[in-house]
């Protein structure tokens, strides 16, 4: 069952930006709590994308190129180091999150209504100013109906048209079958997450109905079947977290990363958790200790197997450190 | 000294059966699909996929060549017209109430026929 959530409350996300709306920490997983910090905040933004890795392997072999020869170049240890400061940074710039927004309003507002060219034709005339200089969502776009009212043009008519005359690169005029309703779950079944978020995201903008819709069913199937891996190290992994965390299903995320040995990102997701929902009824009594931190919230929300996974880990620590001291 | 009002005008580009019009600002005496001073804008008569008729103006340029004293011809004004940029041209209604005469006749023939 895809999720429902109110608009309003997403609107509220957006708008809000120290306020503290203090509303049950209990969330029935579908809609989402308000959180105390916005997505865009640069704590929220610093820890998500610590969350997400790197992996270059992962981000430089995605890509399909023309075959050319590979080129050699002879360097010093200074200019090495700055070699891979710059990958590094290229790496950050690929990794950034992919934009989280409300839902845009629709358009279509009547502009002016003229009875006397009723049927003066049988299909509506859609009007793009081609100006330059404007931004696409700006653009002064209409439709004439056949009835004689001139109404602005809708999200839909305006995404297709400035595809026609500003087309950008990648997108198609009319949504892809693999995004629609219809074949997504499909698509998903067969484990084509990544695939289908990149497409989504060249195609769609980001406040659009389509981008949120197929977002948010990638995300669920994701946390149902537990691929959660499918997306670490790509810039859809901050989505994905942001998505569960306010709708306080962290569990299979958490243990998933316990069972990955990705101890600092685990902690981390919960430090994150107590900045954004501090309203929450946890609040760790030990500020700051990695694994007894991740410990407490597992067993505060009742995340077993993620416990046990600690548990192990912390034992394991103790007795390395006992051999240790012994020696 | 030859006049030669600058106007914007269609511009008929496509192939047989299938017209396509640029906008097009150009001295009169130019040819209708020659040498023109700038293009404005295009318009596809035949309605797409969604019956939609795709008309894509420069509105900044319009505005400018209007204002310098170009004139447009009348096909052009009924789509500067329907386009909320220039009033409704008269034409529009003309031709509205043209069809829709032509329609009743139609229809009145066929009723007599039953």
């Amino acid at each position: 069952v895809e999720p429902t959530f109110g608009i309003m409350s997403l609107r509220f996300c957006r708008g809000v930006y120290r306020l503290i709306i203090l509303r049950a920490s209990y969330s029935n997983g579908c809609v989402p709590l308000t959180p105390a910090v916005s997505v865009d905040d640069e704590r929220v933004q610093d820890y998500l994308g610590y969350m997400t890795g790197i992996q270059f392997d992962r981000l430089y072999v995605k890509q399909k190129e023309e075959l050319s020869l590979p080129k050699y170049r002879l360097l010093t240890e200074e200019q090495l180091k700055r070699v891979n400061e710059e990958a590094m940074k290229k790496a950050k710039n690929l990794l950034k999150m992919t934009p989280v927004l409300p839902e845009r309003e629709e358009k279509g507002q009547v502009k002016d209504r003229d009875p006397r060219i009723d049927r003066f034709d049988d299909s509506k005339w859609l009007f793009t100013d081609i100006s330059m200089g404007r931004e696409d969502k700006n653009r002064y776009i209409v439709v004439r109906e056949p009835n004689g009212v001139l109404r602005e043009a809708t999200w839909e008519e305006r995404g297709r048209v400035c595809q026609i005359y500003f087309p950008k690169e990648g997108r198609k005029i009319w949504l892809p079958t693999l995004l629609t309703p219809e074949q997504l779950p499909d698509v998903l079944e067969r484990g084509h997450h990544l695939h289908v978020l990149d497409l989504v995201c060249v195609q769609c903008e980001p406040d659009s109905s389509d981008y949120i819709r197929v977002h948010h069913t990638v995300y669920e199937h994701i946390d149902k079947e537990g691929h959660y891996q499918d997306l670490y190290s790509t810039k859809h992994y901050g989505g994905l977290v942001w998505y569960l965390l306010l709708r306080d299903r962290l569990e299979g995320l958490i243990t998933a990363m316990l069972e990955h040995q990705q101890f600092e990102e685990a902690e981390t997701l919960v430090k994150l958790y107590c900045l954004c929902l501090p309203n929450s009824s946890f609040i760790s009594s030990s500020p700051d200790t990695g694994l007894q931190l991740i410990q407490e919230f597992c067993s505060h929300k009742g995340y077993s197997r993620a416990e046990e996974i600690v548990k192990k880990s912390l034992k394991d620590t103790e007795q390395s450190l006992a051999i240790q001291n012994h020696d | 000294v030859v006049e030669m009002p600058v106007r914007i005008r269609l511009s008929l580009h496509g192939c047989t059966n299938r017209p396509f019009y640029h906008i097009v600002v150009a001295p009169s005496r130019f040819k209708r699909d020659g040498r023109h001073l700038e293009q404005v804008g295009s318009f596809d008569p035949m309605p797409n996929y969604n019956n939609e008729k795709l008309v894509a103006l420069n509105i900044d340029r319009i505005r400018y060549w209007l204002s310098v004293g170009a004139e447009p011809t009348k096909p052009v004004y009924k789509i500067l017209g329907l386009a909320g940029i220039l009033p409704v041209h008269p034409r529009s209604y003309l031709e509205t109430e043209r069809r829709l005469r032509d329609i009743n006749n139609r229809t009145g023939i066929d009723k007599t026929k039953e």
